[in-house]
């Protein structure tokens, strides 16, 4: 699935825009709360801004006191989608005629 | 060579004629000529639109375009087509086989509303799945040959995407939790390793023994029975069905106590009943000690208990202790189930027990379905007398079956001990 992130300075003006493809929104919200759940929202009117949004609407609206949080979240962001990338190589028996055993 | 000529201007001048009629109806086709085309190297463009303009602007200088530009163009539209169907497909949740840290495969389930389909994915491509339609061939073919490297058993992991099928309606909602909960099932049934993948349930001690929270337990019999212990706490522990998407229904909210009750059933065999109210278990080459029901008082053998705890625990009445080392441990005087005979005149049944100190058989009525107490058992030598109408049935019965095998053979000729 197709997300837009946006990150905007507390200026208002955009420090990052770009777009990532992630299994689910369910699949990018477990990320993101695990990811800010150790950080505490800002309650301040300027503040960093982090949007995330997909065709299906916006699933992540956050605020960050400092730059240093936003490039956390931006870092994690991208090295879990590398992550995610990354190539499976699975084990596969050639033997195709074994029976499969009754434990349970 | 003249015609090859003739087609390559005709193709220029076709291309001309088109692109000159872009730049008025595309603004970002006069952009790109302008400030993009000579400057950025076309094998870096990774956006299909941009480099079909590269293709229309070359076809117009040259006539032709070369194999790279062929190959990366076919490329780009093959991830396009892609995306377009990945947009369509609302994603219903993500299975992964693992073994130990190391995931082994990832398979995602969608659902395209227009088309009700239900598609599978095992493959991605720029972290954007590859649908295919889904069938159970396909995914038995996939996953019945995975195997472990490095143990001999794999483990899976399941996450529903409940926000994502949110939007539809209940009857299809419906319909793909059965999907997801039916593929887990043939999932592990179809692969030997993930079946081997059960934790050994082992008796509680002290301190709850640890698991892992992966591996799921089996609880009950049956793949329904499969559970993952999720939470660990001091008080309290949570198993959450294996394979089925967990709920406020089918999750299992325990106590400590009640968790150490259903280790205690399902990893020691009850061996014995004793008149001394305790009762008799064994696990491996273990014996365990627990107060039978009709006892109370008996604090410290609620649970199951080691018999080498018991004995050193200081909290046990001085008095039930001499019984267990003096009738249990020397004199071995307790009654081991060996046989169950129906009864064809009545619903009743008749109960053997041999006494594992002298080896000799005794024998019991069931009444009315209701199991006689230890008390009534009497030498099966009794029987032809007291009960010369069961008498018969008790010899054909026996001399059916291997006479006085202990109940459950192949399980219990294993059980062998002394104290």
């Amino acid at each position: 699935m197709l997300f837009e992130i946006t990150i905007l300075d507390t200026t208002g003006r955009p420090l990052l825009r770009d777009a990532f493809l992630m299994d689910s929104i369910t699949t990018l919200l477990d990320f993101t709360s695990e990811i800010l759940q150790p950080w505490s929202e800002s309650a301040e009117q300027q503040a960093y801004e982090l949007f995330i949004h997909s065709e299906k609407g916006r699933h992540v609206f956050y605020h960050f006191d400092s730059l240093e949080g936003v490039m956390l979240f931006k870092n994690a962001l991208y090295e879990h989608l590398i992550e995610l990338n990354e190539t499976l190589r699975p084990n596969i028996e050639n033997a195709k005629d074994f029976t499969l055993s009754n434990k349970p | 060579m003249k015609s090859y000529l003739t087609i390559r201007n005709s193709i220029k001048l076709f291309h001309r004629i088109k692109n000159f009629v872009s730049q008025f109806l595309d603004p970002d086709f006069s952009a790109f000529k302008k400030f993009e085309f000579k400057a950025v190297p076309t094998d870096q463009l990774n956006d299909l639109r941009k480099l079909r303009y590269v293709r229309d602007l070359k076809l117009a200088e040259s006539g032709f375009i070369n194999t790279a530009l062929k190959e990366q163009l076919a490329l780009l539209k093959s991830k396009d087509q892609l995306f377009q169907k990945d947009r369509n497909i609302t994603p219903i949740g993500r299975i992964s086989i693992h073994e130990n840290e190391n995931k082994l495969m990832k398979l995602l389930l969608g659902y395209h509303r227009v088309e009700n389909r239900t598609y599978i994915s095992f493959t991605h491509v720029n972290n954007c799945p590859v649908w295919r339609n889904y069938s159970i061939s396909l995914l038995k073919e996939r996953v019945q040959h995975l195997y472990p490297s490095r143990s001999d058993h794999l483990f899976m992991k399941h996450r529903y995407f409940q926000r994502d099928v949110d939007h539809l309606d209940m009857q299809t909602k419906n319909r793909l939790l059965h999907l997801f909960n039916d593929t887990l099932s043939n999932i592990y049934s179809y692969n030997r390793h993930l079946q081997n993948g059960i934790q050994t349930l082992g008796p509680p001690g002290d301190k709850l023994p640890k698991f892992s929270k992966t591996l799921p337990i089996q609880v009950e019999q049956g793949l329904e029975g499969l559970f993952v212990p999720a939470t660990l706490g001091k008080n309290v522990v949570v198993l959450v069905p294996y394979l089925k998407v967990a709920n406020e229904k089918n999750r299992l909210y325990l106590s400590v106590g009640e968790f150490r009750t259903l280790l205690g059933q399902k990893s020691i065999t009850f061996l014995a009943e004793t008149k001394y109210g305790v009762s008799l278990g064994i696990h491996g080459n273990r014996l365990f000690l627990k107060a039978t029901d009709s006892v109370e008082g008996i604090d410290v053998l609620k649970q199951w208990t080691l018999l080498d705890d018991f004995l050193e625990s200081k909290n046990v009445p001085k008095r039930l202790k001499y019984e267990v080392v003096k009738n249990l441990i020397e004199k071995k005087d307790y009654l081991i189930d060996v046989d169950k005979i129906p009864l064809r005149q009545t619903n009743d049944t008749l109960l053997l027990k041999k006494h594992y100190g002298s080896g000799k058989t005794y024998f019991a009525l069931t009444k009315n379905g209701k199991k006689p107490e230890l008390k009534e058992y009497r030498p099966i030598a009794n029987l032809k007398s007291k009960h010369p109408e069961y008498y018969r049935g008790y010899r054909e019965y026996m001399n059916r079956t291997n006479p006085l095998e202990p109940l459950g053979t192949k399980e219990k000729r294993r059980i062998k001990f002394s104290i």
